[in-house]
């Protein structure tokens, strides 16, 4: 009997070098000897990429890093030595040497209409929207063509992990106006995608699940080949569709059957029972963690949403006031205001320090919220040993700039390694430079400069200059 | 688009200007081919109808005839493919599986999409691939409830393949909602006959149940016509009949056909005229049809809007069952105005049915009735101040702040969804100005509108603006007021005066009463509305040369005075409901 769908090694015959360094009674073993083995026993791990979305712009003069006093201000980078954390962003400081710190880009599409919507059409994207509207987006979006790139050309729209809120908005493409859903229930997540993986690891194949498992693929090869038929009599867009949804199920077939190569610490991930998002709890970045662990995925975007009244069931403010509850409008009392003069729409000196004041502690709540996913995701050990952030990056996108809903100079921040393409513990400074090359960089962090689309990605307009320099 | 008659600035675009006679036709040199069938094929010109009440001309437009050029021109248009939207999923899947209710089968489907239009629009109904693994896991709890075994024609014991071959022939030609094709039941046939001893077979039927509701062919409306029948106009084919029956059922009920549309369309009688009317009249009666209008009218109304918060400290009985009450009564007036009342146009504009429960009842100052409730709502009729569907608290709080009602969200619903104006976008750089600073003590219009004098706003707003301001004595949870109170905390009369522009209606009005009765009144506002059915029934937005077509209804819909069965009929038979291009887009 085949065990199509399991983990050739359980817990405990992956071991991790240290173990094994401490293992048999303190004697220590011969070094060559450890190689050796893991050369045979270990690939080398695969890269790994998370797009972290987070709404609603930032204070930049409070998040920015601070330069140590006496610095020269005019650098266009920065060691980590020379400079701290701001206090926005006082919560990344342990990570501090896991980071490279991007500011002055900017987003180069002409602002009009709404903002929300010309953002989540082109930011990712990096490409015009066709149309007016929401969810017109000229392409696919950037983690789209990462996973493509990680997982090979064969699988065009591969097992990515979307988190996010259930909600009707989008910033990211699977394909021109093609928007992508969100896993929101991390409960429903954990039972469906972590269906082989127990809590001590991948589990031993169960006979009744191996039945359920040929029906299913029988099943699925039914539905396309009679689903082949049907597109064979269709042409253009309609044709493209039914195609589109065969490929998704065959994939679906065979997610029922692939190998999973899981590392050492590989295991379903505890979520306490939460069926709703909230990009607050450690749920999520749990369940991301043991998604890349147990190599159910490569490729995951983990959208935190905007700050909204929940806020106040996580944190107070500084000065000890509850932040505004459920009933307020964050939107517009909060997020706008916070940028308004007084006068305009209804602002007054104290009621726009107020909403200053409660914007700052959300932003800076969050800021923890995106460390706490850089430390699970440093904190796994790959089979061979190595932390899973030496090849993962984590890309932190803001919808917005340093102004209310303004594309100017946006908060950027890349975390970890992605194999030693990155070299972090830096701060890059530009000064309105397109936010189209970042993307491209993080693609071509992905993908040999021979690759014939190594600079394609997004208008041609603003991609002059090509991947910005001096990221690794 | 067509350029609508005026062009300022500002740039409003809009459709329908045919059945004002206004300006230049952007569909000419259109091949035509003049039907050749009897009179009132093809639905144009609201032959046939007799309004069933007499038409009262003060709440009816002035009649209006669709403009020469239109004569001789196509009236058919794209038919992109669109899959079935979470809603209509849920409910095929009721009809199709005798369940009682399907919609905790899509309770985890991503939500649809916030795009223009409505959610069954083709050109952004691809399936996310979340979708994909939502149903996979749906088609199993959907099968879980479902017997196929009972459904055979012969004893489970004894299963015979012939007694497969028609359990798939049945059971597939409802849920791919035509027969399936000789090789399309052959891969089903080889698929329950792969599976081994170890499989019932029940397990076996199960597998090819799941396999059929997996199947493009079930979530797709996948159509390729008839060319055995006669076509009517170059380049295009008519609709099969199964594909028609498809057509008018998730049209009219968001559902699958049931028996007596799958007989009619099995006979091919469906591609009659008559028949199609005689089934239209049928459909309208059934409660299908209740649900799928309520469900146009919370999409076109946009009622998705009351789950957003209000402020808890301005309005402390406002919570999520209020809201619902709310959003409950709005589309039940929409429904009494398509369905119950013959003057449907009337009462959606101008009637003042009330739907209350006691929770709602105190927005409108009005009492609870004892008895007549229907669905936890209690029909009443509202104060002279409640014309209509844009004076029910369901729509003024859906385009209202957390605090403050919003002037202009609510004129761009006028704007954009009562006249179907396009605005376009701000110009560069409108929205980063700072507008000029209000004193202490300014009024939410003064406060929302201090941008709109400035050049580069003042354009648009100062056509959306204006319908905005008359329903400014609703507060942002609809209750009617004529003072408000001011940011700084001050007591203020609102002004709800304002002159209406570019529309066939134009002039002052003091209040909400006189905008609306104004809009009664307004051709553009009519065809607007049938123009919304349209993209409805044809689950797309409409594209210039659809302008003929759109007139035809517009011009059926003014003729009966009103009546929507009388729209139902002339879109049900209108020759781009019968007929598609030849080739898929």
């Amino acid at each position: 009997m085949s065990f199509k769908g399991y983990v050739p090694v359980r817990k405990g015959s992956s071991i991790s070098r240290r173990s094994l360094l401490r293992g048999a009674g303190g004697v220590s073993l011969a070094l060559p000897f450890l190689e050796a083995m893991e050369g045979k026993a270990f690939a080398a791990p695969p890269q790994r990429f998370i797009l972290v979305y987070h709404s609603q712009g930032m204070f930049m003069d409070e998040w920015q890093p601070k330069l140590k006093a006496g610095g020269a201000p005019t650098k266009t980078e920065y060691a980590a030595d020379e400079y701290d954390m701001n206090s926005l962003s006082a919560d990344l400081a342990p990570y501090k040497d896991d980071l490279l710190f991007l500011t002055g880009l900017d987003n180069k599409i002409t602002p009009g209409g709404n903002a929300h919507e010309v953002v989540f059409n082109y930011l990712l994207t990096g490409k015009k929207a066709t149309g007016q509207g929401f969810f017109q987006a000229g392409g696919p979006s950037i983690d789209q063509v990462i996973s493509t790139k990680i997982y090979g050309s064969a699988t065009p729209r591969s097992r990515i992990l979307h988190l996010g809120p259930n909600s009707s908005w989008h910033v990211c493409y699977s394909a021109k106006n093609s928007p992508v859903s969100r896993e929101s229930n991390p409960t429903e997540l954990v039972k469906n995608l972590f269906m082989g993986v127990s809590t001590g690891g991948p589990s031993m194949p169960d006979p009744l699940v191996e039945k359920e498992r040929m029906r299913n693929k029988r099943m699925l090869d039914a539905v396309k080949e009679s689903g082949d038929a049907l597109r064979a009599k269709l042409g253009g867009d309609d044709k493209k569709r039914v195609e589109a949804y065969l490929t998704d199920l065959s994939e679906l077939s065979n997610g029922l059957s692939a190998p999973v190569l899981a590392s050492a610490s590989c295991g379903k991930p505890t979520v306490n029972g939460n069926s709703a998002y909230d990009p607050r709890s450690s749920d999520l970045s749990s369940v991301a963690a043991m998604a890349l662990a147990c190599d159910l995925t490569r490729v995951i975007t983990l959208d935190f949403g905007g700050p909204d009244g929940n806020m106040r069931n996580y944190m107070k403010r500084p000065d000890g006031k509850a932040l505004p509850g459920d009933g307020t409008d964050w939107h517009q009392d909060v997020v706008h205001r916070a940028w308004q003069r007084p006068g305009e729409f209804g602002g007054t000196v104290e009621n726009i320090a107020e909403a200053k004041m409660n914007f700052r502690a959300a932003a800076k709540y969050m800021q923890g919220t995106f460390a706490n996913l850089i430390g699970k995701i440093k904190s796994v050990r790959e089979a061979d040993g190595s932390s899973l952030l030496d090849h993962t990056a984590i890309l932190y996108v803001n919808e917005f700039g340093e102004e209310t809903h303004g594309f100017k100079n946006y908060p950027f921040m890349i975390a970890g390694k992605a194999g030693g393409a990155l070299r972090p513990g830096r701060w890059l400074r530009h000064n309105g430079t397109s936010h189209q090359r970042l993307l491209l960089s993080m693609l071509a962090t992905y993908m040999p400069t021979t690759d014939p689309t190594f600079t394609s990605f997004g208008e041609p307009e603003w991609n002059v200059g090509g991947p910005l320099a001096n990221l690794g | 688009m067509v350029l609508a008659g005026c062009s300022r600035s500002c740039g409003v675009l809009a459709f329908l200007t045919l059945t004002l006679g206004a300006s230049a036709i952007g569909c000419t040199g259109m091949v035509s081919q003049e039907n050749s069938g009897g009179g009132g094929e093809g639905g144009a010109g609201g032959d046939g109808f007799v309004p069933e009440v007499p038409i009262d001309p003060s709440s009816n437009p002035p009649k209006v005839d669709a403009s020469d050029e239109c004569k001789g021109v196509s009236r058919m248009g794209p038919a992109p493919m669109r899959r079935l939207t979470n809603l209509e999923y849920a409910n095929t899947l009721r009809d199709l599986l005798n369940r009682s209710d399907g919609r905790d089968l899509v309770a985890t489907f991503p939500l649809e999409g916030a795009g223009h239009g409505f959610d069954n629009n083709a050109n952004t109904s691809s399936i996310p691939k979340l979708r994909t693994q939502k149903m996979f896991e749906a088609t199993r709890r959907a099968t879980d409830a479902f017997d196929p075994v009972k459904e055979l024609k012969c004893p489970a014991t004894a299963v015979t393949e012939a007694c497969v071959r028609d359990f798939i022939t049945a059971f597939g030609t409802r849920a791919y909602r035509r027969p399936p094709t000789t090789e399309e039941g052959a891969v089903l046939l080889k698929l329950y006959n792969g599976l081994g001893a170890e499989f019932s077979v029940k397990e076996k039927l199960d597998t090819v149940v799941q396999s059929m509701l997996l199947s493009p062919q079930f979530n797709f409306m996948a159509e390729v016509g008839d060319a055995s029948l006669p076509s009517k106009e170059a380049g295009y084919v008519s609709v099969s009949a199964f594909e028609l029956a498809t057509r008018l059922s998730y049209f009219i009920w968001g559902t699958m056909p049931d028996a007596e549309l799958f007989a009619a369309a099995q006979s091919k009688e469906l591609l009659q005229t008559s028949v199609i009317q005689a089934q239209v009249k049928r459909m309208f009666g059934d409660p299908r049809t209740r649900e799928s209008v309520r469900n146009f009218a919370d999409q076109w109304t946009e009622q998705d809007r009351l789950t957003r918060i209000k402020d808890a400290n301005v309005f402390p009985s406002w919570n999520e069952l209020v809201a619902n009450d709310l959003r409950a009564e709005t589309t039940k007036f929409i429904e009494k105005s398509v369905l119950d009342a013959r003057d449907g146009w009337k009462h959606l504009m101008t009637g003042r049915s009330g739907f209350v429960t006691a929770r709602t009842a105190p927005i409108y100052g009005v009492d609870v009735p004892s008895g007549n409730a229907s669905g936890g709502l209690s029909e009443v009729t509202l104060p002279e101040t409640r014309p209509g569907f844009m004076t029910r608290a369901g729509f003024l709080a859906g385009f209202a702040q957390a605090k403050y009602p919003s002037p202009i969200q609510r004129g761009t619903f006028v704007r954009r969804e009562l006249l179907c104006q396009e605005l376009g976008t701000p110009p560069p750089g409108a929205e980063s100005q700072a507008p000029p600073p209000t004193p202490a003590g300014a009024t939410n219009r003064q406060i929302k509108t201090a941008h709109s004098q400035m050049p580069a706003c003042k354009a648009c707003h100062q056509l959306i603006d204006p319908p905005g301001f008359a329903l400014e004595s609703y507060d942002a949870i609809g209750r009617y007021s004529l003072t408000e109170k001011t940011e700084s905390g001050q007591t203020a009369m609102v002004d709800t005066t304002g002159t209406l522009l570019d529309t066939d209606v134009d002039g002052d009005f003091k209040d909400a009463g006189e905008l609306v009765s104004m809009l009664a009144r307004s051709a553009k506002a009519q065809a607007c509305v049938a123009t919304q059915w349209f993209r409805y029934a044809r689950a797309r937005l409409e594209v210039p040369e659809d302008e003929c077509a759109i007139a035809d209804l517009a011009s059926a819909f003014n003729a009966s005075g009103g009546d929507f069965a009388a729209l139902f009929s002339a879109l049900a038979t209108s020759d781009g409901f019968r007929f598609r291009p030849a080739t898929t887009n």
